[in-house]
């Protein structure tokens, strides 16, 4: 049993569900993580794949890059979610105090 | 119910993504020792490294341009707070202060350390930026980096000089990537990168000051 690809893909499963379950926008902010976290750890455990010797550098070079936009994508996200929460006091997503799911 | 779907949905996609990756190949034919001796003809003996820097710089390149995006998303969602100062908020716990003014040095020499490592072990401009941006984040928490304003040009040349770099070296050394230009491109990364992080934490600062809350 591959054991990396298979906890690859219950971490991005986990995120899925904590995604669509959640109104909460921080809470989807975190499962939108745990997804990114899954697919990078899916990615790794296919650079060992690649022939007999050594790794294949360039997925590793993707996850490297992934990182640092998973980075930037999630602190603009929070900056949104704070600034949306300082302008309606609302932590889900709503209009006329109807919750959109 | 709904919740119950939902966790349904999730284990089915589980599985089928399960029953997908039985179809994947156990071996994919990637001549490694071909990027090897690419990777050490550029003088780099880390083969990560040679990937981000040479043979898939364009990942690298836009890579600092998301980093930028953000930053610039950030000064115009900031509005009526561009002029704000962080100075107001400055912490004054007994622990705080010395630990700062001990560990910020080490930090700083582990980060250079990391940069200058990149070209044979795991390491490099983005994991030294990281650091230095803790450090930096750190001297923020106690005040002793106070000036930091969403109009500040300085500040703002320096977020995109690793961009601009990048651009520049782009068109005039695209035949020949060496190690001294290579190591310039780290150097400029490892700058913008802990000025654009330590930029987007004193931002995200002035907005809580402004609520009147830590």
């Amino acid at each position: 049993m591959p054991i990396y690809e298979v906890s690859s893909l219950l971490l991005f499963c986990i995120g899925l569900w904590g995604f669509f379950d959640n109104k909460h926008i921080i809470k989807k902010i975190l499962a939108l993580n745990i997804i990114g976290q899954g697919i990078f750890l899916l990615l790794i455990s296919f650079s060992k794949r690649a022939a007999e010797s050594g790794h294949d550098p360039i997925p590793h070079a993707m996850v490297l890059t992934g990182i640092v936009v998973a980075v930037c994508a999630t602190s603009f996200a929070l900056y949104i979610a704070r600034r949306y929460y300082d302008m309606t006091g609302h932590v889900t997503v709503e209009k006329d105090g109807v919750k959109y799911e | 119910m709904k919740s119950f779907t939902l966790v349904m949905l999730s284990v089915l996609t589980f599985i089928s993504m399960l029953y997908g990756l039985s179809f994947m190949p156990e071996t994919i034919g990637v001549d490694i020792e071909k990027t090897q001796r690419q990777a050490l003809s550029f003088d780099i003996k880390n083969l990560s490294t040679a990937v981000l820097l040479n043979f898939r710089a364009y990942d690298t390149f836009l890579e600092i341009g998301v980093l930028a995006l953000t930053l610039f998303g950030m000064i115009h969602l900031s509005g009526d707070q561009k002029e704000m100062s962080i100075l107001s908020k400055t912490s004054h716990h007994p622990i705080l202060i010395p630990l700062t003014i001990i560990i910020c040095p080490l930090m700083f020499i582990i980060g250079a350390y990391l940069l200058w490592s990149g070209t044979t072990y795991t390491g490099g401009a983005f994991q030294a930026g990281a650091i230095w941006a803790s450090a930096g984040i750190l001297m923020v928490k106690i005040g002793l980096i106070d000036n930091i304003r969403a109009t500040n040009k300085l500040l703002i040349f320096t977020a995109l000089l690793s961009f601009l770099s990048f651009i520049i070296v782009g068109v005039m050394f695209y035949e020949k990537f060496t190690y001294g230009v290579i190591f310039f491109l780290e150097l400029t990364i490892m700058i913008s990168t802990g000025i654009t992080l330590v930029f987007i934490y004193a931002l995200s600062r002035m907005m809580m000051t402004k609520r009147g809350h830590d």
